[in-house]
């Protein structure tokens, strides 16, 4: 009771410490948030895509301005040509970075294509995305102009 | 427009993270390694607030924001109590006639000791007992009434 009285403050202090603690518990779950890849590079953001011989791996869940690996893998060889279609304006957004391995992107109305070749072994291929615009950025992805489904990315800002 | 808008959204993220969050001890007593913490905050921060803009134009444009910002938050404090409290917080009574409030002690993260410290180096007092009045200030610093004025 003395205790109650030399500290007037003590109802409002005990407001202040609950919502120290609810903060401490939001800190927390944003952290197990992320670390599960809930922003991207994790399990939780990690989504992949299979058709047409190709098999592609990318994150959901991504944050602006953030390298963001998007992963082609053709598990055997083809005597077809591979080629890899994309919105041209998904390209724009995510800034799908091409020429890290020389390949030269062909741009044609909406459209980004990329031609690959005749994979003569299995093989893979890492492009850098770096999204410049927060929000949803989504595509249809056709394999050799097959359409295997859409890839569908969340840039956080 | 962007470099006002990240700049206020910085300011209040910041206010609640380091004040509200953090609470006022690690806001108080801050070590060499906080101070090291501070500096990484503020680098990974400066990055968000200018990016790849460092014209003179730019910089004032944040450095203006923060200091409304601020003004106008301390208008605000002397206006309105309420905001006051919330923004600095409050006092708090840690020990009273020598007796230890455990439920404070435990929920501002703070020890007996530390209050025995604070007694030593403010008031030449070695005893809880000859504490009248310890009390956690708003600014983290714990301060000491004794209980005998000599």
């Amino acid at each position: 009771m003395a205790k109650e009285l030399a500290d007037p403050y003590r109802p409002l202090q005990r407001r202040f410490w609950m919502v120290e603690r609810v903060g401490w518990v939001v800190l927390t779950l944003i952290i197990l948030w992320a670390a599960a890849g809930g922003a991207g590079g994790g399990p939780l953001s990690q989504t992949r895509l299979q058709g047409a011989g190709v098999e592609l791996g990318y994150d959901e869940f991504t944050r602006r301005g953030a390298r963001t690996p998007i992963e082609l893998r053709w598990p055997a060889a083809s005597d077809r040509e591979l080629t890899v279609s994309l919105d041209g304006a998904f390209v724009d957004r995510m800034k799908l970075d091409f020429y890290l391995h020389g390949l030269s992107p062909v741009r044609s109305g909406q459209t980004v294509t990329l031609s690959l070749g005749r994979p003569t072994e299995p093989g893979r291929l890492v492009f850098n995305a770096h999204p410049v615009e927060f929000g949803t950025s989504s595509s249809e992805i056709r394999i050799g102009g097959q359409p295997i489904g859409r890839i569908s990315v969340f840039v956080f800002p | 427009m962007e470099g006002v808008l990240k700049a206020a959204l910085l300011y209040f993220v910041l206010m609640i993270l380091l004040r509200t969050i953090a609470g006022r001890r690690t806001m108080g007593e801050m070590t060499a390694f906080d101070l090291l913490l501070l500096l990484i905050v503020g680098d990974i921060t400066q990055e968000f607030l200018v990016g790849d803009d460092a014209s003179l134009t730019g910089v004032v444009i944040v450095i203006s924001t923060f200091v409304v910002i601020d003004v106008a938050l301390s208008l605000l404090q002397q206006r309105f109590t309420l905001v006051s409290h919330w923004v600095e917080g409050v006092p708090t009574v840690l020990c009273c006639n020598g007796e230890l409030d455990e439920e404070a002690l435990r929920k501002a993260r703070i020890r007996e000791d530390e209050i025995l410290a604070a007694a030593r180096q403010s008031q030449g007092i070695d005893r809880r007992e000859d504490i009248k009045l310890a009390m956690l200030e708003a600014n983290g610093k714990i301060s000491i009434v004794p209980r005998r004025q000599s």
